[in-house]
């Protein structure tokens, strides 16, 4: 029956894929014929630059970036000022966190792009786990461009320190002044993901399903975390194939195989474990852009050596909480406790509401007689009691 | 190096860049080619290495893990069955019924150590009766796949296009080459044409190879700039210029300079085939210093004056060396798939003619200016100059080579 609803849920999503084709396309086309009949005008390359690295945020498409990256440097040739924030934009798409800030700062300095420049620095500040610096900077957004950007960032700042509810209310007040569709099912993405977090799977399973027309595989995903926290693997296993069909990602495949190995479909664990191995070759010879994601993997296959490299890596290229819980987590599972127990204080530091992050510190830190880590436990299993049967997570206690 | 950077901007108009577009690209091309008789669909396409790993879960039918040559043949049959509904072919808004005549696959390195599948129908359909008409071609199969889609459209005997919205040449070369990384994006699937048909058969055979027929511009390009590799690589390929200013030098006579350069061109052509068939292949850390030696040897010669000790065994020997070389280079700026495919011998014989092409333009130059040079009073000292020059040319190349500087 949960077989049957999940394929029916897969399809109801495939025939709202179906109908939707790339709202940005045209535009796109729009703007390269203007610019293929100007091609020296400094606007259309800057209009076009954006779209494409607009259409890149809800399709990761490697020859549109292509094309973006190549107007960003011909505008950074003619005119450096009015490519910085750009420029900053694009780092930020390739994790280059330092030097998006670099830019991001040079841009506010032109101050050509205000808006986009205090975005990327925010941005790049909240990668780099400079949170204090990032609250500055999104507080400036908020007072000299309130809006949509400038509430999602200060939502995200409120989760990371610890308000959830506060940060549920900012994002409902950006998708109350939101206009264009994308933005609305981007930003409802993002309450899906706050009301997960806040133990409300249903409440995320229909703020997902809204956002399918426009975002069909980043919703169909969202669908599948939701379906999960649902206590219904069968179900969200078939979401999550829905969304991999639509466009493949690592972090999707990762679920995948996750998934698969807990209903024991060997096939899918074959198909997935090929694919993402193939994968994660690519990704270390094209920088490491989905490290984050293929740690999960080698955990998932008990390759700690190759886990901790990564988490390492990633740990220095993007030293936030997230990478700190992450790395804390491989360093347990290989038993280097102490360090593990370190990267898990500096996770929770800053009090973040994030129950994956709250139950991997917390059994680090429990494990080490901690008192925080039963608290953290608690909190993380209160929203999504499943992490308790994770079959990784309980390796890991083996 | 520097001689290798030359060569790599050269080869950026003539090689494929494997995937200008990425790792998740699937990139496709349509030839529709016009006979009196006839209209064929040469399709291609092009699987980067995410979307082969995704088709080796389909075509592995027995999930052993690996797939046999049987497996990705049903997987090529598969593909051309479910492409064939989605390739619309009218004519004056009549459709004409596409049949598949032939389907192949082949695989190549790709990066990381995967694959990338390369895919190939011809799909072929009768033409319309003689006069004109208005065609048009609609590929609207896998709509939302990232890479490269490119349609063009060439005549043959039998057919002449008025007008038409598609390419008339092949930009892609059969997906072996594409335009620069970030450039517009291409996204081409459909065409619109007027024809003008003759009703005759028209001069190819019905029977004749399809892919031969559909490649045959590319293939002449492709030719042609491997002749200008050729001529390129030897001419700023400098240890080997040297060396032949070594040989010349050498010889006495006209007669004994032909006899000379004939010995190093049959040795080098020799190697060259050798190792381009893979049937020897020394490595690169040998052979550049053995020919900075052999540049060093003929300064020696030179500056001993042993002109007559052994002009032609020398070329001969050295030769075999130098050919060595020109593989190397031919192997290191090409890639694995240099010469991969039908016609290899075909390619390597037009890259070897420009390297001859150049040599015998470049003594038509040389040999008359040292022949007038001669008779001037200072032509024996710049000769021994010119001998020591060499000579050190080759031994500075030695140790340079030697020491990995």
């Amino acid at each position: 029956m949960a077989g049957l609803l999940a394929m029916l849920l897969a399809l109801l999503g495939q025939a709202c894929l179906a109908a939707e084709r790339g709202p940005q396309t045209p535009a796109l086309a729009g703007l390269e014929q203007r610019l293929a009949a100007h091609p020296d005008q400094l606007d259309l390359m800057q209009d076009l630059a954006a779209a494409l690295l607009a259409e890149v945020r809800i399709a990761p498409r490697s020859d549109v970036l292509a094309r973006a990256e190549t107007l960003i440097d011909r505008l950074l040739a003619l005119h450096a000022p009015r490519a910085d924030a750009l420029d900053a934009w694009r780092l930020l798409i390739a994790h280059r966190f330092d030097e998006a800030l670099a830019a991001a700062r040079r841009a506010q300095t032109a101050g050509t792009d205000p808006l986009l420049a205090t975005i990327s620095e925010a941005d790049a500040l909240t990668e780099l786990g400079r949170y204090d610096e990032a609250e500055v900077a999104v507080q400036s957004l908020l007072d000299h461009h309130y809006g949509i950007a400038s509430l999602a960032r200060a939502s995200h700042l409120r989760r990371l320190f610890g308000d959830l509810p506060g940060a549920i209310e900012l994002t409902e007040k950006a998708i109350g002044l939101s206009v264009a569709t994308v933005d609305r099912a981007w930003l409802a993405l993002d309450l899906a993901d706050l009301q997960l977090s806040a133990g409300a799977p249903a409440l995320a399973l229909a703020l997902a399903t809204s956002a399918v027309a426009d975002l069909p595989a980043a919703a169909l995903a969202m669908q599948g975390r939701a379906q999960r926290a649902l206590g219904n693997a069968p179900a969200a296993l078939a979401l999550y194939r829905a969304a991999a069909a639509r466009t493949l990602r690592v972090d999707t495949e990762v679920e995948i195989l996750r998934l698969a190995q807990a209903l024991g479909e060997q096939a899918l664990v074959a198909s997935a474990t090929s694919l993402l191995d193939g994968m994660a070759r690519l990704d270390a010879q094209n920088g490491g852009g989905d490290r984050r994601s293929f740690v999960e993997f080698h955990l998932i296959e008990n390759q700690l050596p190759a886990a901790e490299a990564l988490a390492r890596a990633e740990w220095r290229q993007r030293p936030d909480v997230y990478s700190a819980a992450q790395l804390a987590w491989v360093l347990f599972r290989a038993g280097k406790h102490d360090e593990a127990r370190a990267y898990a204080a500096r996770a929770i530091a800053e009090h973040s509401v994030d129950p994956p992050l709250q139950w991997r510190a917390g059994t680090v830190l429990a494990a080490m007689g901690d008192a925080r880590g039963v608290a953290l436990i608690d909190a993380a299993l209160k929203p999504q009691p499943w992490l308790a049967t994770d079959a990784t997570v309980l390796a890991a206690r083996q | 190096m520097k001689r290798l950077l030359l060569l790599i901007a050269l080869l950026w108009t003539v090689i494929a860049q494997a995937h200008p577009l990425g790792n998740n690209t699937v990139n496709r091309e349509a030839a529709v080619v016009l006979g009196g008789q006839d209209i064929r669909i040469d399709y291609r396409l092009d699987l980067a290495e995410i979307p082969t790993l995704l088709a080796s879960q389909s075509a592995d039918r027995d999930g052993d893990g690996t797939v046999t040559s049987a497996e990705w043949q049903r997987y090529a049959r598969a593909w051309s069955e479910a492409l064939l509904p989605a390739l619309q072919l009218a004519a004056d808004a009549r459709e004409l019924r596409l049949q598949t005549e032939n389907v192949d696959w082949q695989l190549v390195d790709g990066a990381a150590g995967l694959t990338q599948l390369r895919l190939h129908g011809v799909f072929r359909a009768p033409a319309p009766a003689a006069g004109r008409a208005v065609l048009r071609y609609t590929d609207s199969s896998r709509p939302d796949e990232a890479g490269w889609r490119e349609v063009w459209v060439t005549a043959e005997s039998g057919a002449r296009v008025l007008k038409s919205t598609a390419a008339r040449e092949d930009r892609s070369l059969g997906l072996s080459r594409f335009p620069a990384l970030g450039g517009p994006l291409l996204s081409e699937t459909t065409a619109q044409l007027e024809v003008d048909f003759d009703g005759s058969a028209g001069a190819m055979p019905q029977q004749a190879p399809v892919v031969a027929q559909a490649t045959a511009t590319a293939r002449s390009r492709g030719l042609l700039a491997l002749f200008l590799l050729g001529a390129h690589h030897i001419a700023s390929g400098w240890d080997h210029l040297v060396f032949l200013l070594g040989l010349v030098l050498l010889s006495r006579s006209l007669r004994a300079l032909l006899a000379v350069v004939s010995a190093f061109t049959v040795a080098h052509s020799l190697t060259l085939g050798c190792a381009a068939a893979g049937l020897l292949t020394p490595p690169g850390s040998l052979i550049e210093p053995a020919i900075a030696l052999s540049i060093a040897y003929v300064g020696l010669c030179n500056v001993l004056q042993r002109q007559r000790a052994h002009g032609i065994a020398l070329a001969f020997g050295f030769g075999l060396i130098h050919g060595f070389g020109f593989a190397g280079a031919l192997a290191e700026t090409l890639g694995p798939h240099a010469l991969d495919g039908h016609g290899w011998l075909l390619s390597l014989a037009a890259f070897n003619l420009g390297i001859e092409s150049f040599q015998v333009a470049l003594l038509c130059v040389v040999v008359p200016l040292l022949r007038y040079g001669a008779r001037l009073s200072w032509a024996p000292l710049a000769r021994r100059g010119a001998a020591h020059g060499v000579m050190w040319a080759g031994l500075t190349w030695f140790a340079l080579r030697v020491s990995g500087l």
